[in-house]
């Protein structure tokens, strides 16, 4: 007989990390073997690149302690930075671990009291953290080795804070969801938080873009520390702003009573952890014993679907057209998951936020560019060129079929030809890229002078091409979807068909931007040039659109196999 | 033995109520079946014995301990078959056996004795060793009955459990269930096949809208209802749907 929490812990890492044998070779499944070593390469990789960033600015963060008199400010620096992605990164994986994760119900019917699975849930969500310490910390510790000269002192009690150092944020951000789900229901509000924390990160991802390179560029450390040593001591200063991660600075350089503020480390994470036990115990349940299930009570529905209702009440439509029904579960289908709504949501607007921080942090974006390019007559069509492509390279056609993954099989059974239900998916993705194309138009003439009376040939250019590599999109996808997935990921961004499409518009682009530039350096004016973009792709719409209604046809009566 | 006394709960902060005022209690040694449509609150009323649901009023008792003020204890008695088997996929069959069997603390010794015999008894021993994402639902279910049986429980508590069985696994759980009350234990389980109902129940409890309508030996309710010949499946669905079964106007049920 094994310890009931040891069982615990160990079936708990087993059944939801890769840490295991059955995670491995459900990594490289499907005889995809390649797929441990290339995963591995992938990650190894960006945290190389990750560690070399790391190293380049602890160097930095190290000379100004020196110059200071306080070199141990790096490891202040170097947690401080560390417990920040913990605690944010952590939110998001502790309301996976604790609350999102199918074994709870399992186990509160167990005699295993909360404390414990909090516990074994805790070590899944440390095991996650100890990569991010990894990056975050470790080069900090040999930065300092290096410079300061190695000492058994500062290797032991670094390493002793690298093990204890994700112990304190995580129960933070555990503690934090713990109160959260008190306020929200998450097993209510679960897609709408994903999708609220996936828009956070891009937001802070794009955010960083913005602030980092001009905090690189625009800073000299000799001049902030001149600055801060005027207000007194730096470390003091900071220390002030996050007391433990001094301590924890402190206890690594060995400064002021070696193994003191070491002591004091293991005492505050002791701490801490007994308050998230606590706490724990009293409210992580109540989450799921007190809950309040959604019952069916009729809910408004608003958008073409709320109106589409008010006239089927009305009498104003007697019969919903097949093909509105199906745009409308295309929306069901995107509204299943939050990797669905946020990845096509995103591609609304991902680039319009790039146009705006290439604004925000260009200064005047036109300066940045040759002055033959803006002053030149084909500056509009080049803009509307490029709000096309960055509009038409979507994931969400070629996802069209493989979203709907084990529920494909009813579609077969559905009394609609192949080509209406290609037909709707491709109007619903024109849904997105075209609000997306309209909103980059408005930019492009707001902040990159774009001309408005431009919009005469850009819009039917855009129109048509964008209907070109949505019908590709949806033709490929029908051809080859990829119904069986575990994970809303693997359909959409793990999808090979993504990266075919893509290779086929990037292709088309280049054909069809080749043949246009030619013409313009012979001499036609960039309207004719729009025009004659616009008829190409409509020539290739017809066709495109033509066998992709044939081939769905042929594919949805007798061509799948479920 | 399990004891309900005026236990309620409610959704959607009080919009539906989904048991009301429930008092039920099945003795040692009975086998008791409930019965009620879909969403009468059956499932609601098992989850709240197994301490998946706090009820928002009453108290529920399970071999004379209070499950509201020391579930643990009261888990330690019972075994459970939800109505969806809860499992782990990227174990093996084993794998969860053992580990049910150390959360009950169960020496290696009893495992030894009590898992293969059951292995047998529902035709698992070949894919015990297999990852659960390659079990079929049926193999699932029949997993989840064995996990609920490892520790010898003194209530067995199943949410349909005969869904998704085969036949013979079906009959076998049958024969284990009345076993099990012969041995004095409590069997608490929901389901829709009445006939199985009427076979092997001891008592049949029946809710509808949230309200136990009827609680008695099989015998007993037809003595009720004054229909000797009636079978089981007649007298739920004119309990639970008069209007349905007998006409508009004619809800006089006893």
């Amino acid at each position: 007989m094994r310890n009931r929490f040891l069982a615990l812990v160990l079936t708990t890492v087993r059944s939801s990390t890769l840490f295991s044998r059955s995670g491995l070779s459900e990594l490289g499944g499907g005889g995809r073997v390649w797929m441990v070593p290339l995963a591995v390469a992938g990650i190894g990789m960006l945290g190389v690149l990750f560690v070399l960033m790391a190293v380049h600015m602890y160097m930095g963060v190290l000379e100004l302690g020196v110059m200071t008199g306080t070199p141990e400010m790096v490891f202040f620096v170097a947690t401080l930075l560390t417990w920040l992605f913990l605690v944010f990164l952590g939110i998001a994986v502790v309301m996976s671990v604790f609350y999102f994760s199918s074994d709870i119900p399992a186990l509160i019917p167990l005699p295993i009291p909360a404390r414990e699975v909090i516990g074994a849930k805790f070590v899944v969500l440390l095991l996650y953290s100890y990569l991010l310490c990894a990056l975050g910390f470790l080069p900090a510790l040999f930065v300092y080795s290096g410079r300061m000269g190695p000492s058994a002192y500062v290797i032991l009690s670094g390493l002793a804070n690298f093990v204890l150092l994700p112990v304190i944020p995580a129960a933070v951000a555990v503690m934090f969801v713990f109160v959260l789900n008190r306020v929200i229901s998450f097993s209510r509000y679960r897609t709408l938080l994903e999708v609220l924390g996936n828009s956070l990160f891009l937001i802070v991802i794009i955010g960083a873009q913005l602030v980092l390179p001009r905090l690189m560029i625009g800073n000299d450390p000799q001049k902030v520390a001149r600055v801060l040593l005027e207000k007194g001591s730096l470390f003091a200063l900071l220390g002030k702003l996050m007391p433990p991660a001094k301590l924890i600075a402190k206890s690594i350089a060995g400064s002021d009573g070696p193994g003191v503020h070491l002591l004091g480390v293991f005492l505050l994470t002791g701490a801490v952890c007994l308050v998230m036990v606590v706490l724990g115990e009293r409210i992580f349940y109540e989450g799921y014993i007190m809950q309040s299930q959604v019952a069916d009570v009729p809910r408004r529905v608003a958008g073409v679907r709320g109106i589409l209702q008010f006239m089927e009440r009305s009498g104003f439509l007697r019969l919903r057209p097949p093909i509105l029904a199906l745009v409308s579960r295309e929306w069901a289908i995107l509204r299943s998951n939050s990797t669905f709504l946020f990845q096509s949501f995103s591609e609304v607007v991902v680039f319009p936020l790039l146009l705006v921080v290439f604004r925000l942090s260009a200064g005047s974006p036109l300066d940045a560019l040759p002055a033959w390019l803006f002053e030149s007559d084909a500056w509009s069509l080049c803009c509307g060129g490029v709000a096309v492509m960055l509009c038409g390279i979507s994931s969400i056609y070629p996802s069209s079929v493989s979203k709907e993954g084990s529920l494909f099989g009813l579609s077969l059974t559905l009394p609609v030809r192949g080509s209406a239900q290609a037909l709707a998916k491709l109007l619903f993705g024109l849904q997105f890229t075209l609000s997306a194309f309209f909103l980059n138009l408005v930019l492009l003439i707001v902040i990159f002078q774009m001309h408005p009376a431009s919009l005469l040939y850009v819009v039917p250019m855009g129109l048509t091409a964008l209907v070109f590599f949505g019908s590709v999109g949806v033709l490929v996808d029908v051809h080859r979807p990829l119904l069986a997935w575990t994970h809303p990921q693997q359909a959409m961004k793990s999808n090979m068909n993504v990266l075919i499409v893509m290779g086929i518009d990037v292709l088309a682009i280049a054909v069809v931007g080749f043949i246009v530039v030619r013409l313009l350096i012979a001499g036609l004016a960039p309207r004719e040039a729009g025009f004659l973009t616009a008829g190409i792709f409509g020539i290739l719409d017809f066709l495109v659109l033509r066998f992709l209604a044939r081939s769905a046809d042929s594919r949805y009566s007798f061509g799948f196999e479920v | 033995m399990i004891r309900l006394q005026n236990v309620s709960k409610s959704y959607n902060k009080g919009a539906v109520q989904a048991v009301k005022n429930l008092t039920l209690t099945v003795e040692p040694g009975k086998l008791f079946g409930f019965l009620g449509p879909n969403g009468a609150g059956k499932t609601t009323t098992i989850k709240m014995i197994v301490g998946l649901l706090h009820p928002d009023a009453g108290g529920i008792s399970v071999c004379g301990r209070d499950a509201l003020k020391d579930p643990l204890a009261v888990k330690r008695l019972i075994g459970f078959v939800p109505d969806s088997p809860l499992l782990y996929n990227r174990m093996s069959g084993m794998a969860y056996l053992r580990f049910i069997a150390d959360v009950f603390r169960m020496p290696a010794a009893d495992r030894e004795r009590i898992v293969p015999p059951l292995l047998k008894q529902f035709g698992l021993e070949d894919a015990i060793g297999s990852p659960v994402a390659s079990y079929s639902h049926g193999m699932r279910q029949k997993l989840a009955v064995i996990a609920a049986l490892i520790h010898e429980p003194g209530v067995l508590i199943m949410d349909e459990p005969i869904s998704g069985l085969d036949p013979l696994s079906a009959f076998q759980l049958k024969e284990i269930m009345r076993g099990y009350c012969e041995r004095g234990k409590t069997v608490f389980f929901s389901t829709h096949v009445m006939e199985v109902a009427e076979r092997i129940c001891d008592i049949v409890g029946i809710i509808s809208k949230g309200e136990l309508i009827a609680c008695a030996p099989f015998p007993d309710l037809k003595r009720q209802l004054g229909e000797q010949d009636a079978t089981l499946e007649h007298i739920f669905l004119e309990l639970t749907h008069a209007e349905q079964v007998l006409g508009p106007g004619t809800d006089d049920r006893p």
